[in-house]
């Protein structure tokens, strides 16, 4: 870790481990093991809700309105009724959007449960503007050949991205930015799938009937693949082709101008030669799918997009997410160095820990999770970097102090 | 300290150029524990850099040609598709992808169909880089561009 622990900089050398997420690591495990976990899950997730959501952002801002692990709780907490509303909206666009048949009950299949999950979206000043709530099934309960046969659905792929934006600031294109709400629910489903009544919106007149489910919904295990299929056929259907090596880009030509769209689930990156042809295809789109228009591209999958029309530049940077990073493990009183590892530095495995105590020293210190965090960076914006983690992952399994 | 400090630059674009520049590198022998070699690319296009990696070998290479001509495949693969997607949304320009390599007699290996006792050895499947440079499809260069395998960036 010689990026980071410079010995000019002894505060960094041994991490404090408050504020650290010290859970451990996946190990390697049967798969009998998960399968038996899972049913005793399932067990647990008989009687409602008792589920978790996941953890906040340690990174969001702090407020007095604290986000509900579970329905019970948002009910007796002070914002009861902003969650009530936010339910009410959810069904509300479940039911408009005609996501489920309420039918009885069928004997020989598999009921999928479901969950509300509450969170609060803030302004980038940190206040609360709005509580959604989303109901999730829970996919993972699902049986493969059954529920769902596949599931594979295609990403953009980051360089296919930065190539998108290298054309635009080559031939000085205008580089938009769409975002489909609440994109899964467009989704339809092929496979005949039984869910729950959502948990406190059962229906009165019949209570023991399930939903089944006509369109995809959020936790399902194939919501991205029929989402992608939709979109797809839609796509083609208004005269854009995809290309054979990359198919999550798309390309429409008219006369004199053309239209680039890359899918990268919900968000699009556009571009185009000309902003008319730009918002006519924009406006296509929203027919069909509730879109949010970003107007031209500041900010894609955390990777800042900044443009220089007069010099004709556009660059990318995740000086936000480096700052993250450096802040989550205590570093961001480091001293920047330009060369991330020494060239001299050989690492091998020797220096591994060899002794139980050795090893004991070394758990305090989050080398997994640092890692991790700028792998993400390595392949968005920073090339060089490239080696140094390449080499200290190797020893992600028993790292000593040397790396 | 703030981030916008450290960060470089690579990830910028401005030049109205759209040809497709490669540089491949390769520390010979770089694990000191297995003596595996490492390959590395880094893609350029209209002046900043879009596509790179940096990969250890799958095995171990006897000379340091070898390592570079596996590196060099490796980038090849990855300039052919990228190749491939400015064709299909036509702004792909009519000249080869130039790659540029820093070991001479790897240079040499791709660019003459012989065979000798140092080479014979590696796998066909590196070979591929040859087939693309036979098709005109990849021109490869000299250049000492350090890149990704060494700490140090150029």
């Amino acid at each position: 870790m010689n990026n980071f622990n410079s010995p000019k900089t002894p505060q960094t050398k041994h991490l404090p481990i408050s504020n650290i997420d010290t859970t451990p690591p996946r190990r390697l495990r049967k798969l009998s093991d998960i399968y038996r976990e899972l049913d005793e899950l399932e067990c647990h997730f008989s009687d409602l809700d008792t589920g978790h959501t996941s953890n906040l952002d340690e990174d969001s801002p702090h407020t007095d309105f604290e986000e509900p692990t579970n329905v019970e709780e948002a009910l007796q907490s002070q914002n009861a009724d902003h969650w009530i509303n936010a339910m009410k909206d959810e069904m509300h666009s479940l039911t408009k959007n005609k996501t489920w048949d309420l039918v009885k009950k069928p004997t020989d299949r598999k009921i999928i449960t479901c969950k509300w999950v509450l969170r609060i979206k803030y302004d980038p000043q940190g206040q609360p503007i709005r509580f959604k709530a989303r109901l999730v099934a829970r996919g993972f309960t699902q049986v493969p050949g059954i529920d769902f046969t596949d599931t594979f659905s295609p990403t953009l792929r980051i360089t296919s991205f930065r190539l998108l934006v290298a054309i635009a600031a080559a031939q000085k294109l205008e580089l938009h930015h769409l975002d489909v709400q609440t994109a899964f629910l467009h989704g339809d489903l092929e496979e005949e799938v039984y869910m729950a009544q959502p948990p406190y919106f059962q229906n009165t007149q019949f209570p023991t009937h399930v939903c089944k489910l006509r369109k995809s919904i959020y936790g399902l295990r194939q919501s991205p693949r029929a989402w992608y299929y939709r979109l797809h056929t839609f796509l083609i259907k208004c005269g854009y082709s995809r290309l054979k090596s990359e198919p999550n880009i798309y390309l429409r030509k008219s006369a004199s101008n053309f239209i680039i769209l890359g899918v990268y689930v919900d968000d699009f990156p556009l571009l185009s030669n000309s902003l008319s042809y730009l918002s006519f295809c924009k406006q296509e789109l929203k027919t069909v799918f509730p879109i949010t228009d970003l107007g031209p591209m500041t900010y894609f999958l955390g990777i800042e997009v900044k443009r220089n029309t007069s010099l004709g530049q556009i660059s990318l940077s995740q000086s936000r997410y480096i700052d993250n990073i450096l802040k989550r493990f205590n570093m961001e009183h480091c001293k920047p160095i330009s060369t991330p590892l020494l060239t001299a530095l050989k690492l091998s495995i020797e220096d591994s820990p060899k002794s139980l105590i050795e090893e004991t020293e070394m758990e305090n210190i989050p080398y997994r999770q640092v890692i991790g965090s700028i792998r993400y960076l390595v392949s968005s914006t920073r090339p060089d970097l490239c080696f140094s983690t390449g080499l200290l992952s190797r020893f992600m399994t028993n790292p000593g102090p040397k790396h | 300290m703030h981030s916008e400090s450290i960060q470089p630059k690579l990830c910028g674009w401005a030049n109205p150029s759209t040809a497709l520049h490669g540089w491949t590198d390769a520390d010979w022998g770089g694990d000191v524990d297995d003596r595996k070699s490492t390959s590395g690319y880094v893609y350029t296009f209209a002046g900043g850099a879009i596509a790179w990696r940096s990969k250890k070998q799958a095995t171990v290479s006897l000379s340091s040609t070898e390592a570079e001509y596996v590196a060099a495949t490796l980038a090849a693969k990855e300039g052919i598709w990228l190749k491939a997607i400015l064709e299909e949304i036509n702004f792909a320009e009519e000249k080869p992808i130039e790659i540029y390599c820093d070991n001479q007699s790897c240079l040499k290996l791709a660019s003459n169909p012989r065979i000798s006792d140092n080479i014979r050895h590696i796998s066909f499947k590196h070979h591929f880089l040859r087939d693309m440079i036979e098709e005109k499809k990849i021109n490869i260069k000299f250049d000492v561009g350090r890149f990704l395998n060494k700490a140090n960036r150029k």
